[in-house]
């Protein structure tokens, strides 16, 4: 993927829908010339798909069962693709017939009959006063069915969750390994700015993976609730917060990210102290600083 | 059946084909539309209305492109978001193109991926998590939350692409 850099965060947003104004403007006018981009815009509406389809068993809910039906009343006598008029009841509702939805879809909750749509739905079916015990001995062994069935829904979700937690672990663990020994990995040796004491930093870092791991000694003490705050300086723009770290008593600590956006250029790391929690950008003198090399 | 050969027996006009999809996707669809919207009506509606366009455009799903499932999920999120912005759909269905390799045919890779998902989902640090779901599922705009969280725009923005990307990894392994 070679899309451009400059407008990576605006394609993030774009696929979401969430660009607004001359930033949608000036990323479309790219994107009609731009085949890389565009991919790359298609790529991440397809990472956003990923989150509407990480719901678990048990948090999907089924529509109602009445639902299959009106499609299935609508659709008949209606050919695939022609474009022509639908019968049913959804056609009167919202306006279906039209074979685009920008023209034909009503946003259903501007819609001012939506008594009415409610009203059209199918009501429900009452039983007989002689099938209510029927039903009630029903409902019991529905019940205990539906338990049954959850418990073990739940229990394969679970076993599917740690399988996956596992897997990703691994991976990382992976991919950490490759950093430390990929030889196209940026090597930086951080050292104090004053003579002593003399605390010292290694940086491994892979720009195409956002991978980065860390390693610090001869730390100082760190203040109640600070934390050292590490920071890449790309090739281009202001320091970017590449995580967070405290050190043991002997002043050793290391960092590892493995979520960094890809393909920064890293021009140098350096160390400041911040609050415990980061932050978004460097309010105290830097402590340590080393030029990024291979 | 593949979603390709399911399609295709939609264009040609079989209404059995349309019911087998929907029995495929409209959970996903559903829950989708209703994690955005709140309502099951409203939900119930958006789902009516995303299968019947299927059903007349089915030439708007490019299957060369990829899984019909994602793209399902995509567009019931878009109009859910359009429904409660109170505004007209943003995109025409054709134009919703998206890429992704993974499989969701059938169940079993849906389960699969779906646990993956959220295993990274889980691992991920909490305000980027919380950036994406208030982005997507809400849809926040970055502006709307950084306000909303108080921190910086550009935050906000590597927040949500890294986000995607992070998403995106964890199912190219």
């Amino acid at each position: 993927m070679t899309a451009h850099e400059q407008f990576a965060d605006d394609l993030a947003l774009h696929s979401l829908g969430l660009l607004e104004g001359s930033e949608r403007v000036a990323l479309e006018q790219h994107l009609a010339t731009c085949a890389d981009c565009r991919e790359e815009l298609a790529q991440f509406r397809g990472d956003s798909a990923l989150l509407g389809l990480a719901f678990s068993e048990g948090e999907l809910v089924a529509p109602p069962a009445s639902a299959k039906q009106r499609l299935m009343d609508a659709v008949r006598g209606t050919s695939s693709g022609s474009g022509s008029e639908s019968s049913g009841t959804v056609q009167t509702t919202a306006p279906v017939s039209l074979p685009r939805i920008e023209q034909s879809f009503t946003p259903p909750i501007a819609m001012p009959q939506r008594s009415e749509v409610i009203a059209m739905r199918p009501k429900p079916i009452w039983f007989g006063a002689s099938g209510w015990l029927a039903a009630a001995a029903m409902l019991v062994l529905s019940g205990l069915m539906w338990m049954q069935n959850s418990a073990l829904r739940r229990r394969i979700e679970t076993a599917a969750d740690q399988s996956a937690q596992q897997e990703i672990r691994l991976t990382k663990a992976e991919q950490l390994v490759s950093v430390l020994t990929a030889p196209d990995a940026v090597r930086a040796t951080l050292a104090s700015t004053k003579s002593k004491p003399e605390p010292q930093g290694k940086a491994f870092y892979r720009r195409d993976g956002g991978q980065l791991v860390f390693v610090a000694s001869n730390m100082p003490a760190l203040p109640p609730n600070k934390a050292f705050e590490l920071w890449l300086i790309p090739d281009n723009g202001a320091p970017m917060n590449a995580g967070v770290f405290k050190t043991d008593a002997r002043g050793n600590g290391t960092l590892v990210k493995t979520d960094l956006p890809p393909g920064v250029i890293a021009k140098a790391f350096a160390i400041t102290v911040e609050n415990a929690e980061g932050s978004p950008v460097p309010t105290s003198p830097i402590m340590i600083v080393g030029a990024a090399g291979i | 059946m593949t979603d390709a050969a399911i399609v295709a027996g939609i264009r040609s006009g079989d209404e059995s084909s349309l019911a087998q999809l929907y029995d495929r996707y409209s959970r996903v669809v559903y829950s989708v539309a209703l994690r955005v919207i709140g309502d099951t009506g409203f939900a119930e509606d958006i789902l009516q209305e995303i299968f019947l366009q299927l059903w007349k455009n089915p030439g708007a799903f490019d299957a060369s492109r990829g899984n019909l499932g994602p793209w399902l999920s995509v567009i019931a999120r878009n109009r859910a978001i359009d429904a409660i912005r109170k505004r007209k759909p943003q995109d025409d269905i054709e134009d919703v193109v998206l890429s992704v390799s993974t499989n969701f045919e059938e169940e079993l890779d849906r389960n699969r991926s779906g646990a993956k998902v959220r295993a990274a989902l889980a691992e991920m640090p909490p305000a980027q998590k919380k950036a994406l779901e208030l982005a997507y599922f809400e849809g926040m705009s970055h502006t709307e939350i950084a306000a909303k969280t108080g921190e910086p725009l550009g935050t906000i923005k590597t927040r949500i692409r890294s986000g995607l990307i992070s998403l995106r990894s964890v199912l190219a392994t």
